[in-house]
């Protein structure tokens, strides 16, 4: 281009006072209504603290790890907390990466983390660098403590590093407990805590039934221990007593309260509405033809024996005919339901022993809760033998399957649990309960919604509960955190719900940790 | 250039010896010093005469013998009457400066020559003398130092005229004529500036009245009306030529050349027979539009195509496809694969936000065509039997072809569009008849909105390209990503294989869809409507004493021929008419002093009952000279619905538009819809297509969807709308010392009434919104069904507001001259309009013109030695523009235009440099065009 073309045009630009130009198109800028936080009955968050079990930890995807405690629902209303409401510092003892799982003196004592590897949740192919023995010093709000149930809060010695391979304490309390000897609630009690919470607390005294099936699991069986006043004596998959539950939530309570702290309690909810029990489908299990002809020639016997104690039986109304179509087995072409060994159905040999070869099997129906570990069971072969299909040609043990008698067991603990913390939470002013089973059914049945989601309980895809089918995702966590918040406003008088920023946001928190991440 | 002198010494040797009397002589600018060239030398009660050329000489020959005498006249100027007493008598006359602007005549205010000073209603008048000086790069876009007149740019070639507010591009509202013919597209319904108007060297006079004037001008004189009017093969002769050049400068364009050439030729062969030719050329490029902010699709909102997944950004095109992606999400987890599975696993849409992601879009610089460049030529042959001005026959045809940029509901890239026009028309001193035609080629011209939307679809259907972006977004997600940043992955994995700007495969898609009219897959506009026009008038003036008096009338015929793409005239054109007839009555009284006129005018149109539209007006002047005018008037105006709002049935991509017209509302179907799983399931269809009626008979307010508390629509067919308009006014040159200022105020009031507006509305695709019929649930209405599953659609119906609408304001302009022959006029107008919004929440009244306005002029026409110079300075406030491409406050400005001139009379020469915008602070005119630089300007103007 000719600069002499110009030469007019630089004439005019002299006389232009082009130089202090206005921006033509001006950036646009969101404009939100502030809304201040609100605190009129001067609620101390400056110490706040929060006790419980695995929910309290953060602890997703079968472990815990840095970021899973990140973003663990305490560490989220702490955040807010000290955004908006005077909170002061928050500390975890966190773990030493984002693997999960313990050594214990260089020996892997709890697993790494799941991931979704696209097809489903696999183990994390990695080495656990927490070391157990390694303790965590320093100041300390989180004293959740995965697998503790009510009456472990007050056990000293459940932080014990020695007791952790006896298996007579707990490894993860035992990282941060300030002594061999200490309880939860005394290292609690020493933080001083302005404000906590205790939410998750009662869950492990039910939920370790449930996992095991309601029987026999990991070496132990599972026992409802209502009646029995001694915990001591309990295993770890028993369900609490009721006493003991009421009066171990109640000390802790009274314990936490004692020097004026507020606090919010959760009561205990359905846990049999999880992914770990409602995911694996009772009748998912395809057959062709010539398959199913050869799976029912192997139950003729059993058949014709529960036909036989039909026909003696009769008119006793000791064997129903709606028991015996329950026990009959049969298989068709098309998708099947598992066979399950279930202890709750009539024992013929008792009555006559002359039917005493007939097992207590029966297909699983839709009241059957199968565990989601089963659906790596069911299908495989006992010994490599080709006609020994475990949940077909042999019955599912007891342990695989919450029949509806286990799950009645279950449910008639929580209610008394609940009842009990109801009590609890109504006769301390200091306290304001948290339904968390509410909020769990809701999630069941219609889905949480939280900012653009709605979250449910569905296994990987539900964004509510993380890959272990038990324990919430980070966005369940922010989720629950917004409830508890919600709570706060109810029984004090604040205004996280409405304050700007006095709620987590779906979108800052994700539903899986990426297996790159280490 | 030696060729082109030669040429032009040709021409003016050319004389054909009939007479028998000659006079030659010079004429002189008194006031200015100087020579006059264009004056006027007539024989005195006759049509014989001539002009002088550029040095300000003349020769005139006549058959009469002496004695008798000649004017000579010039505009601007008072006429000196010459006796002439011998042959080859040599007249040398200086003429002077009229002392104000306001002795100056015009003709449109009554169909009838009168003063300035006298016209009873408020006319601005624009004539060589004044093109001559003005600041701007071409006489139209000096139209805006008008007093009272606003300009909108739509792009540098495409100035769009208002006066007195609600002003759109699309200005249906006013009206241009060029030697009598309209000048708007037959299809558009508004003029395209001056792209198919007239040659800058033909211009002889613009008159400009503001407001409303239906009452002589028929229908669609609404807002205000604007006479272009050529010179005359038989009073201006020659070649004359003009050139043009300079750069525009505009931040996102840079610096680009611009060229404006333009020659027209005249010949008077004798006194029965003269013609003329014009030819205009002008290339440039257009202020691009590059405004790339986000919108929510009617007003600004924060955010970028990073930090906002459903951004849409105003200039940024294809943007606006979007949809909710948890919706997506659902479809794809009950759609079976190809392998069997769902594409999606069952639950997983718990994983997606129920949240609208828009798809990725295209810049408005890589669609639009930025070259300006237009053509225009005109012929006129004029045949006046008896040789003198009781009857001439004009054969006149104008053709205009060319780019430019509409920006209606989306940006438009007029290309190679070509417009004709072909008058006959019989014209005497007291009557005139006219025909002609106006045919339009819509060319290559294409949506730029379509465009990006279908170069989009060319390379990934809509349902691939989400149903992608789910996916990643799902992978993202599981594989631990955070919302945002699954967004981001989500987007990444959707766009692989995009387009990009630049490459072979965008080029081969974009030119594909600017070539294909369906508008589901292309962008192109087709058009060859046409419009026929036949107007006729007859003054009473030499029959009839007491009084003057005029009836006239006119007839109009659309034929519409869009072939189904803008048109619902799928099947073939649509003709549409309408008719118009007219008289008026002046007289005056009290010495002349008090003029009275009164007209009345009735239009029917096919769709429409007849409608009056009177005017009552009275002039009166006062002082010893007369010079204290007063006017005032009350007149009916009204406008027919256009021809699109009647019968348009178009996708604009966001919306359906559909004509109110009642053969129309059947006539457009929208293409097959598909429907939400609940809505599969209600209907047992997938898809469902709905027509225009549903849009007029079942729709819901959309206003009241958004407020979440539906209602019905109750959108009446349009109707005609109606303005009362009252006005004031004085002028007066009042002595100030020496000199003499004049005086001009107007004051006026408008009372709308059925304004013509545009409601959207949400047509539910099943179920009534009387709420009848129930879903399967047999308590929630299906219409309501419909909504929250999101199956309706949004259509642009065309009606009337109930909202009572005024609009009232006042201009004031004040001119004098100071020092020695230095002009100086200041000018201030004032706009208002007030309406209830809530009378009729979905009424947006684009009124778009800013509440205060000041431009100042200053100038000297000869400064010294044949230099002179003018300054324009406008102010105006802030003001909100409202439209269907966009709603925003478009803020206030100061522009600043200026030019030096020197004439060379040796070389027959005038040459101007001029700039634009000189502050160089770039400003918008609405929000969504280019905005607008600067621009400097040579010209070089030869015998003219």
């Amino acid at each position: 281009m000719k600069k002499n073309k110009y030469i007019y045009v630089l004439s005019f630009l002299v006389l232009s006072f082009a130089c202090n130009e206005e921006t033509l198109l001006p950036e646009i800028v969101e404009e939100t209504e502030f809304v201040e936080f609100t605190n009129d009955q001067d609620v101390d968050f400056s110490n706040f603290v929060a006790l419980g079990a695995s929910f309290t930890t953060g602890f997703t995807d079968n472990a815990l790890f840095i970021e899973a405690q990140e973003n663990s629902y305490p560490n989220i209303m702490a955040t807010i907390f000290a955004d908006i409401a005077e909170g002061g510092e928050f500390n975890q003892p966190l773990m030493n990466d984002n693997i999960g799982g313990l050594l214990f003196s260089g020996t892997q004592i709890q697993n790494p983390r799941l991931f979704f590897d696209g097809f489903g949740p696999v183990t994390l192919p990695a080495t656990p660098t927490t070391e157990v023995t390694d303790k965590f010093t320093g100041a300390n709000n989180n004293f959740g403590t995965p697998g503790a149930k009510i009456y472990h809060l007050l056990a000293d010695g459940y932080g014990s590093v020695a007791g952790v391979p006896l298996e007579l304490s707990n490894p993860y309390y035992a990282r941060f407990s300030s002594s061999e000897t200490s309880s939860i609630i005394s290292d609690v009690v020493s933080a001083q805590p302005t404000f906590f919470t205790m939410i998750d607390a009662g869950g492990n005294d039910v939920l370790g039934y449930a996992l095991a099936g309601g029987g026999f699991f990991n070496g132990e069986q599972a026992v409802n221990q209502e009646g029995n006043f001694d915990p001591s004596a309990y295993g770890t998959w028993d369900i609490t007593d009721s006493n003991v539950f009421a009066n171990a939530f109640g000390s802790v309570v009274t314990a936490l309260t004692s020097t004026g702290a507020k606090g919010i309690i959760g009561n205990v909810p359905y846990i049999t509405s999880l992914a770990h029990f409602t995911t694996v489908p009772y009748n998912a299990v395809p057959l062709d033809e010539a398959t199913a002809t050869l799976l029912n020639s192997g139950y003729d016997t059993y058949n014709g024996g529960l036909q036989a104690a039909a026909a003696a039986l009769a008119g006793t109304g000791l064997f129903t005919d709606e028991e015996l179509a329950a026990r009959t087995i049969s298989f068709a072409a098309g998708d099947n339901a598992v066979v399950i060994e279930d202890e709750s159905l009539t024992d013929l040999g008792a009555i006559d022993p002359a039917f005493a070869g007939l097992p207590k099997y029966r297909q699983a129906t839709a009241n059957d809760l199968l565990v989601l570990t089963s659906s790596s069971f069911i299908g495989t072969l006992v010994n490599d033998n080709p006609t020994l299909i475990n949940g077909l040609s042999v019955p599912l043990a007891d342990n695989w399957v919450l029949t509806p008698e286990e799950q009645a067991e279950i449910t008639n603990a929580i209610d008394t649990f609940n009842a009990s913390i109801e009590t609890i939470a109504s006769a301390n002013s200091n306290v304001v309960m948290i339904d968390v089973n509410g909020i769990l059914q809701e999630a069941a049945t219609s889905g949480l919604p939280f900012d653009d989601f709605t979250l449910t309980t569905d296994l990987v895809t539900g964004g509510l509960i993380g890959l272990d089918g038990v324990h919430l995702t980070s966005r369940g966590y922010a989720l629950l955190a917004n409830k508890i918040l919600e709570t706060i406003d109810e029984g004090f008088g604040t205004n996280f719900g409405e304050a700007t920023n006095g709620l987590a946001k779906a979108d800052d928190f994700p539903t899986n940790y990426s297996p790159t991440l280490e | 250039m030696k060729k082109i002198l030669l040429l032009v010494s040709l021409f003016l040797n050319i004389t054909i010896v009939l007479s028998q009397t000659t006079i030659t002589g010079t004429v002189n600018d008194a006031s200015l010093g100087g020579t006059l060239p264009g004056a006027n030398i007539k024989v005195t009660g006759k049509a014989v005469g001539t002009t002088t050329d550029f040095d300000g000489k003349f020769t005139l020959q006549v058959s009469d013998n002496p004695p008798f005498s000649i004017e000579i006249s010039s505009l601007g100027y008072q006429s000196k009457t010459i006796g002439i007493t011998k042959n080859n008598q040599v007249v040398n006359v200086a003429l002077s400066e009229n002392a104000t602007s306001l002795d100056e005549v015009v003709i449109s205010a009554s169909r009838t020559p009168e003063r300035i000073m006298e016209s009873p209603v408020t006319v601005e008048r624009l004539d060589a003398r004044a093109i001559k000086n003005t600041t701007a790069a071409s006489f139209y876009d000096g139209l805006e130092n008008l007093k009272g007149v606003d300009i909108n740019s739509n792009s540098l070639t495409f100035k769009s005229v208002n006066t007195r507010g609600f002003a759109t591009f699309a200005n249906t509202r006013f009206m241009q004529l060029v030697d009598g013919m309209d000048n708007s597209s037959p299809a558009l319904n508004f003029a395209l500036g001056n792209l198919v108007g007239l040659s800058e060297l033909d211009v002889q006079s613009v008159e400009l009245l503001p407001g409303a004037s239906s009452a002589l001008y028929g229908a669609n004189a609404f807002n205000g009306i604007m006479f272009m009017t050529s010179k005359s093969p038989f009073d201006i002769t020659g070649v004359s030529a003009s050139a043009k050049s300079g750069v525009t400068y505009q931040d996102a364009a840079g610096i680009n050349e611009f060229f404006d050439a333009s020659v027209r030729l005249a010949h008077k062969f004798n006194d029965k027979f003269a013609a003329k030719a014009t030819v205009s050329y002008l290339k440039g490029t257009e202020w691009f539009a590059t405004d790339t902010r986000n919108t929510n699709g009617e007003t600004y909102i924060a955010g970028d195509r990073n930090s906002d997944i459903n951004f849409n950004g105003l200039n940024i095109y294809g943007d606006e496809v979007t949809t909710n992606i948890k919706g997506v999400a659902e479809i794809l987890e009950t759609t079976l694969g190809e392998d069997g599975n769902t594409l999606i696993p069952g639950g997983a849409s718990a994983l997606i936000p129920n949240v609208n992601v828009s798809r990725t879009g295209y810049e408005e610089v890589d669609l639009m065509d930025y070259e300006a460049e237009s053509l225009k030529a005109g012929v006129s042959l004029n045949y006046r039997p008896w040789g003198d001005e009781r009857l001439e026959i004009i054969l006149n045809s104008k053709a205009g072809i060319g780019n430019t940029i509409y920006q209606g509901a989306n940006r438009y890239s007029i290309k190679n569009f070509l417009m004709h026009q072909h008058k006959l028309e019989f014209k005497g001193e007291n009557f005139f008849v006219r025909g002609y035609a106006t045919i339009e080629d819509a060319g290559d011209s294409y949506d730029t909105r379509f465009t990006a939307i279908n170069v989009n679809r060319r390379w990934k259907d809509d349902e691939t390209w989400f149903g992608e972006y789910v996916g990643g977004f799902l992978t993202a997600t599981l594989g631990g990503a955070a919302t945002d940043e699954a967004h981001a992955i989500a987007r990444s994995v959707a766009d692989t294989g995009r387009f990009l700007p630049g490459t072979d495969e965008f080029n081969t898609a974009f030119n594909d869809v600017i070539n294909d009219p369906d508008l589901s897959t292309g962008s192109k506009f087709q058009d060859e409507s046409r419009l026929y026009h036949v107007d006729a008038n007859y003054n009473f003036r030499e029959l009839v004493d007491f009084a003057e008096i005029q009836v006239g009338g006119s007839y109009r015929l659309y034929s519409l021929r869009s072939s189904g793409t803008i048109y619902t005239d799928f099947d073939g054109p649509i003709d549409y008419d309408e008719y118009g007839v007219y008289t008026q009555i002046q007289k005056k009284f009290l010495e002349d002093r008090l003029k009275l006129t009164g007209s009345i005018r009735y239009d029917k149109a096919l769709n429409f009952d007849g409608n009056f539209s009177p005017r009552v007006s009275l002039a009166y002047a006062a002082g010893e000279n007369k010079n204290h005018n007063f006017r005032a008037s009350w007149q009916r105006g009204f406008r027919n619905p256009t021809t699109q709002d009647q019968y348009i049935g178009l996708n604009v991509g966001n919306a359906f538009l559909i004509g109110s017209a009642p053969d129309n509302l059947d006539r457009y179907s929208t293409p097959d819809i598909d429907l939400s799983g609940t809505g599969s399931a209600i209907t047992g269809q997938t898809a469902v297509s709905v027509s225009g009626r549903q849009a007029y008979e079942n729709a819901f307010s959309l206003s009241s969807v958004q407020a979440g508390a539906p209602v019905a629509a109750d959108v009446n067919l349009v109707q005609p709308e109606t303005v009362t308009a009252y006005e004031v006014g004085y002028r007066s040159a009042v002595p100030v010392g020496e000199k003499r200022l004049t005086i001009d105020l107007s004051v006026y009031y408008n009372e709308y009434d059925s304004f013509i507006a545009n409601e959207n509305v949400a047509v539910p695709l099943y179920g009534s919104v009387d709420f009848t019929d129930f879903a399967p649930d047999g308590v929630t209405p299906l219409a309501l069904a419909a909504l929250s599953s999101g199956d309706f659609e949004i259509f642009n119906t065309y009606t009337n507001t109930e909202a009572d609408i005024t609009s009232y304001g006042t201009t004031l302009g004040l001119n004098t001259k100071i020092f020695n022959g230095y002009n100086i006029g200041l000018n201030y107008t004032y706009s208002k309009f007030d309406f209830d919004q809530d009378s009729d929440h979905d009424f947006e009244a684009g009124f778009n013109t800013p509440e205060h306005k000041v431009k100042l002029q200053f100038g000297h026409p000869n400064v010294y030695k044949n230099f002179g110079f003018n300054i324009n300075a406008r102010w105006q406030d802030e003001y909100l523009w409202e439209s269907t491409f966009h709603d925003a406050v478009i803020d206030a400005r100061t522009v600043i235009d200026a030019q030096v001139n020197c004439k060379v009379p040796s070389l027959k020469s005038t040459f101007k440099l001029g700039g634009t915008n000189l502050t160089g602070q770039e400003y918008l005119s609405a929000p969504g065009v280019g905005a607008i630089g600067t621009q400097y300007y040579l010209a070089w103007t030869f015998n003219n």
